[in-house]
């Protein structure tokens, strides 16, 4: 318990430095601020005009395809404030050994890794994707109850959490190459997987999207839970798989450390 | 002449041993550009199920749309903005004004010397993904010895020009501007949204389609595009707008460029 309240001060810690930072350069702040939701606004509209080529893509009406595209907004939003933000100083610690300042420090290396950075710039995202998200439930007259919101929470949380998992193993791999400066663009250039509902797979590429590598069920479960749609055993299995992704990649992330060597370590 | 040709090609031969040195990050590139579209095929798939026919496009005609759309991006579209940007920020640029090989010319051959050596990395994939386009959805071939192809090299070579020129303006905008290379978004979501990078004229909404006709952001995508697939007749005017805005984007380079030398200071 005593563990858990050290680990959840020094993640608000964590937040309240990259706030003090982000004050510090307030016009740049306002300038990526607002690069971000034209961003986000782009991305609205680009798939709006998808969308509106047809009244039913893979068994999903209009409304409830905006609904998909808000928690894809919501995803995107942890994606490029939490998860870019941490993932650059983690490689690069790699590459230019610096990692040996974390590995001394009396917490969980992970833990640190994981949380340490935070841009504000792209909150906003977040809260455009939920206001987008009310919208449609409004649009499609659906009042979700308790039970299928808690849901959404949990599968929301485990979408993240997997798209983090991939991302920290893959960023992980730095341990064993030589030089890749782009290892962090790999994740942001898969996001268009969990853009699209997991209906649109079909064969193997749904086998290898929602099973191997469920990427795929990341928007659209949550999507499906608060929409009320059959999702069967679906939920289930996210929640499940982003766990075991998790450790997984916790594993490898101990594993790969034995490879690490820096001057003096 | 020949001491021109051998000094160039040298530096050529110099840059593309430093590109080669950065090959992995070159095939991860060329994974990143084609996984996107990857999955809006099947997004297309989808939206074509219901559908056989939307504003005369049928679904191996749009895919094929975006395959060149693609083949485009990774002919016209660079990226230094940031990196040089960067260096005249730090001052780093002293090196290149003593020299008889300026500034610019150093962007433009590397980037050329880059992106030839990107699209050894990418046209195998992109190749790749048209044949297996063309076997399952059957989108037509391109016809290589045709005169619409040689029209729509022409025209590729002048989207390049203007696509080079936005970004040397947004690096040239540094000599002013601190973080000029921002502009680069602005640069990124002007050309998808008015080009028909992002969908066909067709099937944009009328309000959009009437700025991006009257734009000449749409002989980067939509009129090439439209020239390969038989469905646009480039005429003396679109040669004249082309002809035009190459050269205004030239004046303007220019001035510009002399003027932002006289802006730059560095130690010393």
């Amino acid at each position: 318990m005593k563990q858990l309240k050290k680990y959840w001060h020094l993640f608000w810690f964590f937040r309240k430095t990259s706030l003090m930072k982000m004050t510090a350069y307030r016009t740049d702040f306002f300038f990526w601020f607002f690069v971000s939701l034209m961003w986000t606004s782009f991305n609205f509209f680009f798939f709006s005009l998808l969308i509106r080529l047809s009244n039913n893509i893979a068994g999903w009406f209009t409304w409830e395809l905006y609904t998909l595209l808000s928690i894809f907004t919501m995803v995107d939003a942890f994606t490029w404030s939490l998860m870019y933000n941490n993932m650059n100083p983690y490689t690069s610690d790699i590459f230019q050994g610096r990692l040996s300042n974390l590995l001394t420090k009396p917490i969980d290396t992970q833990f640190v890794i994981m949380t340490r950075e935070t841009s504000y710039n792209n909150v906003p995202r977040f809260f455009v994707g939920l206001f987008a998200l009310f919208w449609s439930l409004h649009k499609l007259n659906y009042t979700p109850n308790l039970a299928s919101i808690i849901l959404f929470v949990l599968t929301f949380s485990a979408g993240v959490l997997l798209v983090y998992t991939i991302w920290f193993a893959i960023a992980t791999l730095a341990f064993w190459v030589e030089r890749l400066d782009n290892i962090n663009n790999i994740v942001p250039g898969m996001r268009r997987i969990w853009q699209v509902p997991r209906q649109v797979y079909g064969g193997f590429t749904s086998t290898f999207l929602t099973v191997i590598l469920p990427l795929g069920l990341v928007s659209s479960i949550p999507s499906e839970v608060l929409l009320n749609k059959p999702t069967g055993i679906w939920t289930s299995y996210l929640i499940v798989i982003s766990f075991i992704f998790f450790i997984l990649a916790r594993k490898f992330f101990h594993f790969s450390i034995k490879k690490y060597t820096s001057v003096g370590g | 002449m020949p001491d021109m040709l051998k000094k160039y090609s040298t530096i050529f031969r110099f840059m593309t041993m430093r590109a080669l040195y950065y090959r992995t990050e070159l095939f991860v590139w060329s994974l990143i550009e084609t996984l996107p579209f990857a999955i809006l095929i099947l997004f297309l798939v989808s939206v074509f199920a219901q559908k056989p026919e939307i504003n005369g496009y049928d679904l191996p005609k749009l895919i094929q749309y975006y395959l060149l759309a693609l083949i485009i991006t990774s002919l016209t579209d660079f990226h230094f903005e940031d990196v040089r940007a960067r260096e005249i920020r730090e001052g780093k640029i002293d090196f290149y004004l003593a020299r008889p090989f300026s500034y610019i010319e150093e962007i433009l051959l590397r980037t050329f010397n880059s992106k030839i050596i990107f699209l050894v990395f990418l046209l195998p994939v992109v190749s790749i993904i048209y044949f297996l386009s063309s076997l399952h959805y059957g989108v037509a071939p391109i016809h290589f010895f045709s005169l619409n192809f040689l029209i729509f090299c022409g025209l590729i070579l002048a989207a390049a020009t203007i696509s080079i020129f936005l970004s040397l303006w947004i690096v040239m905008a540094t000599f002013w501007l601190e973080g000029s290379n921002g502009l680069t978004h602005f640069r990124m979501i002007g050309i998808t949204l008015f080009s028909g990078a992002m969908i066909p004229i067709k099937l944009m909404p009328n309000w959009l389609q009437q700025i991006v006709n009257w734009l000449p952001l749409k002989y980067l995508y939509a009129i090439p595009i439209e020239v390969i697939q038989g469905t646009y007749q480039i005429s003396p005017h679109d040669m004249l707008i082309l002809a035009g805005t190459i050269t205004a984007m030239l004046f303007i380079t220019k001035i510009f460029w002399k003027n932002a030398l006289i802006q730059y200071c560095s130690v010393n």
